[in-house]
């Protein structure tokens, strides 16, 4: 797993590139917690180059969407493929996350 | 061009990183449709990381198997190991209409297995677990 980490305007912007499963989910996992809290309240993770996600990374996701929301930030997710959002569906997380198309849209939410 | 392969790993996390780099092999050299190959990772992830965590005391060491077969327009995946016994197909669903504050951590797994795979069962062989999993390629 590789972690791409930039900043436009104050919002923290992750980019995990690699397989977002039991092996990679936790650097990602671990790497957003401190991020949080650290102080991030704005970030955009964006999942472009994410192709299939199993419970590992969902479980990732759903310890940031509720720290996020434990500290009154915001988190959004951009980036999702087709096969991406259909796992996110399934496992019904969808309704638990602000999802925008782009990372510009994402941005756009996070600030 | 191969339409099966075996692939044994211990029962350590580093294994499923070769099953994984397994699985995109065999879906190249098939031609298997990305969202098959996709499903058969998650589905690894997930039957082995149990077989894993779930199915060997401390310090005790293990062999999971894990097989690979196209037989026309289905995959067949198989994951057998030697740990204690347990039927993932006993877990019962996960309330998924849970809000964010109750939704609890796991539990997503078997899930993901029985809604991305066509066919799943569990049988006991000798020592042996052994789950078994249909993959179609026309349902994707």
């Amino acid at each position: 797993m590789e972690l791409i980490e930039s900043s436009t305007d104050g919002v923290t912007i992750m980019e995990p590139r690699g397989r977002m499963d039991t092996v990679g989910a936790k650097p990602f996992g671990d790497r957003v917690v401190e991020l949080i809290r650290s102080g991030c309240r704005q970030m955009v993770i964006d999942l472009k180059h994410i192709q299939y996600i199993s419970s590992a990374g969902f479980r990732a996701l759903l310890i940031a969407r509720k720290q996020s929301a434990d500290t009154q930030g915001k988190l959004v997710l951009c980036g999702l493929s087709a096969e991406v959002r259909r796992l996110f569906e399934m496992s019904a997380f969808t309704e638990m996350f602000t999802i925008c198309g782009t990372r510009e849209e994402g941005l756009a939410k996070a600030k | 061009m191969s339409d099966f392969v075996e692939l044994r790993v211990a029962n350590d996390l580093a294994g499923l990183a070769q099953v994984a780099e397994r699985v995109e092999f065999f879906g190249a050299a098939q031609r298997l449709p990305a969202e098959v190959v996709n499903a058969v990772n998650v589905v690894l992830d997930e039957a082995v990381s149990n077989a894993i965590n779930h199915g060997y005391d401390a310090g005790v060491r293990g062999e999971i198997a894990v097989r690979l077969r196209r037989a026309g327009d289905r995959v067949l995946v198989e994951v057998e190991d030697d740990g204690r016994p347990f039927d993932p197909l006993q877990v019962p669903p996960p309330d998924l209409t849970l809000p964010l504050e109750q939704r609890p951590i796991g539990g997503l797994g078997i899930h993901l297995i029985r809604n991305l795979m066509d066919e799943v069962s569990y049988v006991r062989v000798g020592g042996r677990k052994l789950l078994k999993m249909v993959k179609r390629l026309a349902s994707t």
